[in-house]
């Protein structure tokens, strides 16, 4: 379990982590979510005793980690795939790591079987690509065979299998009631993944649900309507009583207040083509990019000075 | 120590856990050192140069007096020190520097979160290194130069002077390993480490000790060459010229090492890896 109560850090003016309290539970998988910028990396920083808080305080199994006498035993973390010694060979990589905790050899030829790397231990770590850098640091996470895990972006630059297997994994840690926390930007991983998720953005938390709670609380109950006649559809819809938003190019419109089943009527009776017509609620990408639209630091378009001034409110 | 009971696909040995502390964290920085070419590269060329230079430059003895030939004979194998310690900054400052550069410093200490103990294990392994360099060196010079230190000029390690002189030498090169882990910790960069090493081994002492100004001599019979030097002198020092006793010498070599170690030590706990 990680508790973190009231944890803030400030980078001179600017406040990376904002007084954010939560709590990472055993037997589920928990996935962080936020924007570029919003704390994530911080956040995990600050739980591994990297970063020493400005206020506030974190615990791992009820333990400053500091005070964490084996700590690879209590969590395995991936923080940075590329934060090895790019000249020293993998397997040595992870001897030295299990050397600090006294952890056998057997163990570490293991956890390169485990994340499949065997066939490319001896080969030095600065010679992998990104996807084999996140094996290596999966690998080091699991060497202490550990109650919790946290993973920063552990899907970046693997391939499509490495991508089911990490899901896969994490999913197996979590059924044997380890704690797993995972940050991603890719919101469709992560509902595949995770079973409760912290949203974080500009430092603070915005929303720490059950997945299918947030989903349904923070997606619009909108329909997206592809057709070729949109403007002439836009208008019946609003004759019916539907609100009507223009999506991303002239044919997509997003509506709200009439249900799919209805726009397939209203488009029938007036004879207009519709090419696509689905309900847009179920997916936690819609529910996040709802809820952090206001909150993205780096938004494209926006000058730097409204930002400054957003800021300052 | 604890023993984890959970079995599930991501285990099948046993893993066996043991409290994170120093003696592990030397244990985990000599794997560190010795699976990186470049640590063998720069003992490699350490030995050369240690060898190598004396072999070329030390002629036949001209010394009568078996006290004087000792302490020259010691001086003569450990003529390439200038160079050889500089290489032996080079690897202890590696040993720090390289795990900012390298962003490996986010694993060793989620390893070992007692930052002291890693600064303490790092020291430590740089200094076996610098040991290691100047015994092998050492006893690999004497052989080399075999006839050049008969006689007169033989070593006698009941001489007193001698024994002073290879004492005072390897405490140089613990104090040089251990300066350049330190500055490492505190400059996180492995050129500027080098660089300040460079200036203040084979630069600065001839700059400070040159110019007319008693501050700066004060500075340069400080450096830690020079108060090695001294803490051997056994020629009365000049009323005139500014020079430290050997005592004074032997407790500023010291200090060299002790305190940027502690600096350092207080910096890693402080600052953010």
């Amino acid at each position: 379990m990680i508790e973190a109560r009231d944890l803030t850090k400030k980078y001179g003016s600017k406040t990376a982590v904002d007084h954010v309290t939560f709590t990472v539970q055993p037997g589920i998988v928990t996935g962080f979510l936020g924007p570029n910028g919003a704390g994530k990396s911080t956040t995990m920083r600050m739980i591994l005793g990297l970063d020493s808080p400005t206020a506030g305080e974190v615990t791992v199994n009820g333990k400053p980690y500091a005070k964490l006498v084996t700590p690879l035993s209590e969590i395995g973390a991936l923080i940075d795939a590329k934060g090895v010694h790019p000249r020293r060979s993998a397997r040595q990589h992870l001897r030295a790591l299990a050397a600090t905790h006294g952890i056998s050899d057997r163990r570490v030829d293991e956890v390169l079987d485990l994340t499949g790397l065997s066939q490319v231990a001896k080969r030095k770590a600065g010679n992998f690509s990104l996807g084999m850098g996140q094996r290596l640091g999966i690998a080091g996470a699991l060497l202490g065979d550990p109650k919790i895990v946290m993973f920063d972006e552990p899907v970046n630059g693997l391939d499509p299998d490495g991508v089911l297997w990490v899901r896969q994994l994490a999913r197996r840690l979590a059924e044997n009631g380890r704690t797993v926390f995972l940050s991603s930007h890719l919101m469709s991983e992560v509902q595949q993944t995770a079973d409760h998720v912290i949203i974080i953005g500009r430092g603070k938390i915005l929303a720490d649900a059950p997945l299918q709670e947030f989903v349904r609380a923070h997606a619009r109950e909108g329909v997206l309507v592809t057709s070729p006649d949109a403007g002439r559809l836009a208008e019946a819809v609003k004759a019916a009583g539907g609100t009507v938003q223009a999506v991303d190019h002239r044919e997509r419109i997003s509506v709200t207040g009439i249900e799919a089943r209805e726009i397939g009527r209203i488009a029938r009776d007036n004879s207009l083509w519709l090419a696509e017509l689905r309900d847009e609620s179920t997916s936690l990408e819609d529910a996040y990019m709802h809820l952090t639209a206001e909150e993205t630091e780096y938004r494209a378009g926006v000058p730097t000075e409204s930002t400054a001034k957003e800021a300052s409110k | 120590m604890s023993a984890a009971t959970q079995t599930d696909t991501t285990t099948s040995v046993e893993v066996v856990t043991h409290r994170a502390g120093y003696a592990r964290a030397v244990r985990s920085e000599w794997i560190k050192a010795r699976t990186l070419r470049s640590t063998w590269i720069l003992v490699g060329f350490a030995l050369l140069a240690f060898i190598g230079l004396p072999v070329l430059v030390v002629g036949e003895t001209t010394v009568t007096d078996p006290a004087e030939g000792a302490v020259a004979a010691m001086h003569a194998i450990f003529v390439a020190n200038d160079f050889v310690l500089i290489l032996v900054a080079v690897l202890g400052a590696l040993l720090t520097t390289s795990e900012f550069t390298t962003g490996m410093a986010r694993n060793t200490f989620t390893a070992t979160p007692k930052r002291g103990a890693v600064l303490a294990a790092k020291a430590t392994i740089a200094s076996l290194f610098a040991l290691g360099i100047a015994v092998v060196g050492a006893v690999a010079t004497w052989f080399a130069l075999g006839d050049k230190l008969s006689g007169a000029a033989s070593l006698d390690f009941g001489n007193a002077e001698m024994v002073k002189v290879l004492v005072v030498t390897l405490v140089g090169y613990i104090v040089t390993a251990v300066l350049a882990a330190s500055l490492g910790v505190l400059l996180r960069s492995s050129v500027g480490t080098i660089f300040t090493i460079v200036a203040m081994q084979l630069i600065l002492p001839g700059i400070l000790l040159s110019v007319p100004s008693d501050i700066a001599n004060w500075c340069g019979a400080v450096m830690p060459g020079v108060a090695a030097s001294a803490a051997v002198n056994t020629d009365p020092i000049d009323p005139g010229t500014i020079f430290l006793t050997p005592g004074a010498g032997l407790a500023v070599l010291i200090a060299w090492a002790v305190l940027p170690f502690l600096a350092a030590m207080a910096v890693l706990k402080a600052r953010d890896i």
